[in-house]
């Protein structure tokens, strides 16, 4: 799973929190863009605080922050700057149960992707379920097929806040979006 | 032209004077000037005098490897000390021997063997024997062969018979080496004192070689005439410019008592002890009359038994304390263990006047311990670099046994004088802002520069790697704590990236993260 990442990903001095303030910047930026990177490749929707992907409700073993290659770990104290700090620059939404979802595009980015699936697959002014929308034959080809949940809510949300959307809800949930 | 008592001195970089073997220094005098007769000598005006057990020896304070000179305490005829007086400084007038004096002295000593020898082969076995004097038909019954024990006739050996002169060939032999008057070693003509044990050699020459026996490598000029004439004594002066100069000139007229005294030692009273001069005198005042000069005299004659006894008591102590020395000799070399004997200086604080020019002194110590304590890395690397805790914890071990330790505020004080003495070639330098390091030149860059080397070569290297590999040729010229002090500072920089494990800090090359 992390086979693929850049060779800096087996550079030992990334895993231990260098005592420079800046150069720990840029050891912050390159572990944000290692973790994108790494849930774009996967399609990792969303990575628990111990840096393992989490699939509908089974947990992987394989965590990011633990390379068997060379054999480091990054301490808790500073995968938790990590975090902040991809919380901080809007790359990573934490949920409440603790995980967080991963941003390789921005929410503004993928709203838009979705009003473009929509335009060409000619379901404006209907209503669609989200699961007709991430699950269904139609979006296969689309990158934000087998998308988490609560991500698209979130996506449809800013789809409702620019007035494009309208949002059917049943037991506080999403289950259908009509976009105009 | 300058007398034949001047010789020249050698001095370490830093300015002190190299001692001989067996030589101790005993007194050091700050701020002296130098006079030949009456005229100031040129060049010798602001010096040190360092008063040792067998010389007098001038370090110029300006250019002590030029212009140093030294007295041989041999030569010391008496010394004159005249006080301060309106603008005159205090004064110690050096009346010197002369050299024809020197030989009459040598004459007496020398004894002289003026018998011939004779040498021949002894005919039943072989054997060469020396014999004393003529060889001759009637005293050949005398002498007979030393292996076999048995008079040969003297017709089988006449032919054999060589006879030689002792002294004409022991002569020439003496004008090629000359026999040190302790050890017996035959040391070469040109040299002044003992090869082995350092004793002042005869000096052989007479009158007339007297001119060879100046040292070229001084040079004196004078700024006047000197005004002393052939035929009265010669003397030289030493004037004090900072204190009075006291207690050197008692030093001098000890010591030259002592020298006296120890010479003579060899031919009458062997091994008798110095007497006390407060002793105390006895005088019988005969003034009284009747009972009360009895008494007197009875109690004079109590306190003069009283004192003999003491007196006695006391040789009987240094008799017991001579006897236990020599056990305590027979002991150590039963052991045979051979203690290398280095004349050292040793600086003791009671010899100086203040603690400013104590700390002066110290701190030319330092530079000539440390030049030469590093020197092999000095020479493969260019550059030192040592913690000021380390040159502490060297510099006592080392140098202080015996005369009392420096403590860290000394130091201190001594790294910071280095400069101002003008021994720059060292300087005190601040690393991390906190670490005082004694460096020469950019040495924590030269150092900084070699860990970058390794790093980029070796990556992943941690202390104990770095240390190995900047210790490759010569061991522990860079100690770990200034090479942990490097790599702070370069990981404080940023040029290098830590690995933090278990088994200790790794160091990267930082190429990613550019700052």
């Amino acid at each position: 799973m992390t086979e693929s990442l850049p060779p800096i990903y087996n550079f030992p001095p990334l895993y231990t929190c260098q005592p420079n303030v800046l150069i720990r910047e840029q050891q912050l930026t390159t572990w944000c863009d290692l973790l994108l990177e790494f849930s774009k490749k996967n399609k990792a929707w969303c990575v628990n605080q111990e840096g393992s992907i989490v699939r509908d409700l089974e947990t992987g073993d394989n965590s990011i922050f633990k390379n068997q290659t060379i054999q480091r770990t990054a301490p808790a104290p500073f995968v938790d700057q990590i975090w902040s700090r991809m919380v901080e620059t809007q790359k990573a939404v934490k949920l409440d149960n603790g995980q967080y979802l991963m941003l390789w595009r921005s929410l503004e980015q993928w709203s838009s992707v979705f009003l473009q699936w929509f335009e060409t697959a000619g379901k404006l002014n209907q209503v669609v379920t989200l699961y007709e929308l991430l699950e269904g034959d139609e979006s296969l080809e689309w990158e934000f097929h087998e998308m988490h949940h609560k991500l698209c809510e979130l996506c449809l949300q800013k789809l409702r806040d620019r007035g494009r959307a309208t949002l059917l809800k049943e037991q506080n949930r999403i289950v259908g979006v009509k976009v105009l | 032209m300058h007398l034949r008592q001047w010789h020249f001195v050698e001095t370490t970089s830093s300015g002190q004077p190299v001692l001989r073997e067996n030589e101790k220094d005993i007194y050091v005098e700050h701020q002296v000037g130098c006079y030949q007769g009456k005229s100031k000598i040129l060049g010798r005006q602001k010096g040190r005098i360092y008063l040792t057990s067998q010389r007098i020896i001038y370090i110029d304070d300006e250019k002590p490897l030029m212009n140093s000179i030294s007295l041989e305490l041999d030569d010391v005829l008496q010394a004159d000390y005249s006080s301060k007086f309106l603008r005159k400084s205090a004064r110690l007038s050096i009346f010197l021997r002369d050299s024809k004096t020197d030989d009459l002295d040598n004459n007496s000593v020398g004894t002289k063997i003026s018998e011939g020898k004779s040498t021949w082969i002894c005919p039943i076995c072989g054997h060469q024997n020396e014999t004393p004097g003529h060889l001759t038909k009637e005293n050949m019954h005398s002498f007979p062969c030393a292996s076999c024990g048995i008079v040969p006739d003297f017709e089988m050996i006449a032919d054999v018979i060589s006879f030689h002169n002792v002294t004409s060939s022991s002569e020439s032999d003496k004008t090629a080496q000359i026999e040190c008057p302790a050890c017996t070693f035959l040391n070469r003509p040109s040299l002044r004192n003992c090869e082995i044990c350092g004793t002042r050699l005869p000096s052989k020459h007479s009158g007339t070689s007297s001119d060879i026996s100046i040292d070229q490598r001084v040079k004196i000029s004078l700024e006047t005439k000197d005004g002393l004439v052939k035929g009265e004594p010669i003397y030289i002066q030493l004037s004090f410019r900072l204190s009075d100069g006291i207690l050197l000139s008692q030093t001098i007229s000890e010591l030259i008592e002592d020298r006296r005294r120890v010479k003579s030692q060899n031919v009458y009273n062997k091994g008798v002890q110095p007497r006390e001069k407060n002793l105390l005198e006895i005088k019988s005042e005969l003034g009284r009359a009747g009972i009360a000069s009895l008494e007197k005299s009875q109690e004079d004659r109590l306190i003069s038994n009283d004192i003999m006894l003491g007196n006695a008591l006391s040789d009987l102590d240094s008799l017991m304390a001579l006897a236990s020395d020599i056990e305590k000799l027979y002991d150590t070399t039963g052991r045979s263990q051979f203690k290398k004997n280095i004349p050292l200086l040793t600086i003791d604080r009671e010899k100086f006047l203040t603690k400013d020019l104590f700390i002066n002194e110290i701190s030319r110590e330092l530079h000539s311990f440390i030049l030469s304590e590093f020197q092999e890395q000095k020479e493969a690397e260019g550059v030192i670099l040592i913690s000021l805790v380390d040159t502490y914890a060297l510099y006592n071990k080392a140098m202080r046994i015996g005369s009392g330790l420096v403590s860290p505020q000394e130091l201190w004080e001594a790294c910071k004088k280095l400069e101002e003495l003008g021994l720059s070639d060292l300087q005190l330098t601040t690393i991390n802002e906190r670490v005082l390091c004694i460096s020469s030149g950019d040495s924590f860059g030269f150092l900084k520069r070699k860990i970058w080397d390794i790093v980029t070569t070796s990556p992943g290297a941690d202390l104990l790697e770095l240390s190995r590999q900047l210790n490759k040729d010569n061991a522990n010229s860079w100690t770990p704590g200034i090479i942990m002090e490097a790599l702070n500072n370069c990981v404080k920089g940023g040029q290098l990236l830590i690995d933090e494990q278990i088994t200790g800090v790794h160091y990267y090359a930082n190429f990613d993260w550019r700052i």
